[in-house]
């Protein structure tokens, strides 16, 4: 519990510094929230000039799409505030040295140091989405829909940690790390009911990169199958969650550092 | 006390070697040979050594940074590479190239924060900056963003940042690199400071033999990852310190006698008007009297103890 509430100290202690050091540059703050705003808003037309004069389109209501903006903002934006991929910029740069030589807890307060305020904007966002959403929306489900994209990208992000803890073994790693992204975008161009069961299992279970995308995340809003794939998730994401915990450690043992 | 045991500890390294356009052949590369050494409480320990000979990696070993390939050390009851998490709050490190501070904020949020991770209250935070704050200027810079200020206030501001939670052993890798004479001085009375007042154990790698001599009770020298001196900056002068530098001036009609005179020894410098010689001490009476004699000629001529560098470029030609 202890070291619980270390990280979380150390965490917010991260973004606490960072906001500091990013209000030194208001502009670029201000510029990024209203290019964000502009692009949210966009969608919302996009969806809303979709709808006009029906209902439905393939059993898809307005507020169902809205509420898959949710889901889908829910995770980009807590890639982004968790993403590791400059980690193993660190290890090969040795920038690890006046981290590890301080009572700091990596890659905890690397995420914290890494946050952008600017991400604040998408929460609003996000609230956006959820006030359009919510006259047409059960809230039960909408619970659940939230758990399972929060443990799926926890896992998605345990998945990129130790990916990034090749770095350890192989230095520049960045060439998979783009596949492994790429790998998300491609899923992105295909409604998730055209794959076949085995694949579907994968990508939203053991590899659950379908979350990210506007179209796979449809697997989060169909009832018939989202409690399954709730319970088949938990063991993945404890499984994924070991890797990355072992993987991280063991490449620390091999850390090398960099000369001066 | 000993409060740091080194023990056999050697570290490796692998690197690979192209042989043809696909094939590599590994290669272990050992950067510490096995070296053992104990560090008082207190103590001011000058680790010196070449470029890579090992001083960083000994230092990176010693923070906790890097796991050694084998041995044994401990650092205040501590193993530093098992123990991270709760060892470093107990140390304070100065990487001379890789810095602390946050390069937009003013260096006092700097020291907030690291105060913070150290949990430090903030009486005790204000107490060590009024007490060694002064000695670096620390009051003309504390409020000046990272990134304004020029390298040796950064340094300054790295020292400040180091001992912000008062810790029992600093480790300082190359501290006073590319700094100017003014500033090396203040970092050199900092340190003194620090170490009376905090009886704080400071352990510095440098190339400055002038911080050695003015800082540092005992040397450890290393070369190609081994300990080739250990011992005290005065004894390290006189075991290896055999020879003594004589520099003589003179009138240019002298110039053939000077050249015989010094045939036998280790000639530095020949000019018109100007030698310098390495001699053994056991000559420097027989020398001075033959100088003497040549009378009006000599316009002055000087001998004295070698300079540390020397001495220690003969310990590495030794162990070569």
């Amino acid at each position: 519990m202890l070291r619980v509430n270390e990280n979380a100290r150390q965490y917010l202690l991260g973004i606490k510094y960072k906001f500091r050091s990013l209000m030194e540059y208001r502009a670029s703050f201000l510029a990024f929230f209203i290019t964000d705003a502009t692009w949210a808003l966009m969608a919302v037309i996009f969806w809303y000039a979709i709808f006009q004069g029906t209902n439905t389109i393939n059993g898809w209501t307005f507020y169902g799409s809205m509420l898959m903006l949710v889901f889908v903002s829910i995770a980009e934006l807590m890639w982004d505030s968790f993403d590791s991929s400059q980690l193993s910029q660190g290890v090969i740069y040795g920038d690890l040295d006046k981290y590890l030589a301080r009572p700091i807890s990596l890659p905890t307060f690397w995420w914290g140091w890494s946050f952008d305020p600017s991400f604040m904007s998408r929460i609003l966002i996000i609230a956006g989405y959820l006030y359009l959403a919510l006259p047409g929306i059960n809230l039960s489900w909408l619970l659940v829909g939230l758990v399972y994209t929060i443990l799926g990208v926890i896992a998605f992000l345990a998945i990129e940690l130790s990916l990034v803890s090749l770095a350890f073994w192989f230095g520049r790693i960045g060439r998979l790390l783009n596949l492994f992204y790429n790998l998300v975008w491609s899923q992105h161009m295909f409604p998730v009911a055209i794959y076949p069961t085995l694949w579907k299992l994968v990508f939203t279970i053991l590899i659950p990169i379908g979350l990210f995308q506007s179209i796979p995340a449809q697997i989060v809003l169909d009832p018939s199958t989202l409690w399954k794939n709730l319970a088949l998730l938990i063991p993945t994401l404890i499984g994924w969650l070991l890797v990355a915990s072992i993987m991280w450690k063991e490449g620390l043992k091999r850390y090398e550092s960099a000369g001066g | 006390m000993n409060i740091i045991t080194v023990k056999d500890l050697r570290k490796e390294y692998t690197v690979k070697e192209w042989k043809g356009l696909l094939r590599r052949k590994t290669k272990r590369i050992e950067a510490l040979k096995g070296i053992s050494f104990k560090v008082k409480k207190g103590e001011i320990l000058g680790y010196l050594g070449e470029n890579g000979s090992g001083k960083s990696t000994t230092l990176k070993i010693l923070t906790g940074i890097l796991h050694p390939s084998s041995g044994k050390a401990k650092v205040l009851g501590f193993v530093p590479w098992e123990e991270r998490m709760e060892y470093t709050k107990h140390i304070g490190v100065v990487f001379g190239q890789k810095s602390a501070l946050w390069w937009d904020l003013p260096v006092k949020d700097s020291l907030d924060f690291w105060a913070s991770i150290y949990n430090v209250p903030r009486e005790e935070h204000e107490e060590v900056l009024g007490k060694f704050g002064e000695i670096l200027g620390l009051e003309e810079i504390i409020n000046q963003p990272v990134r304004k200020l020029s390298f040796g206030q950064r340094m300054k501001a790295e020292l400040m940042v180091s001992i912000i939670h008062s810790p029992d052993v600093i480790f300082l890798d190359e501290p006073t690199i590319g700094l100017d004479v003014l500033i090396r001085e203040k970092v050199r009375e900092f340190l003194t400071k620090l170490n009376r007042e905090m009886k704080a154990t400071i352990i510095l790698t440098t190339h400055e033999l002038q911080d050695v001599e003015a800082l540092c009770n005992r040397t450890i020298l290393l070369h190609k990852g081994e300990i080739v001196f250990d011992g005290e900056m005065k004894e390290l002068k006189r075991k290896y310190g055999n020879t003594k530098e004589f520099e003589i001036e003179f009138k240019p009609s002298i110039r053939s006698k000077i050249r015989e005179m010094l045939s036998r020894y280790d000639v530095k410098v020949m000019e018109r008007e100007f030698a310098k010689a390495s001699i053994p001490k056991s000559d420097e009476k027989e020398l001075a009297e033959k100088v003497l004699a040549l009378g009006d000629s000599v316009i002055s001529f000087n001998i004295k103890e070698p300079s540390l560098e020397e001495v220690v470029r003969g310990i590495y030609a030794e162990s070569e």
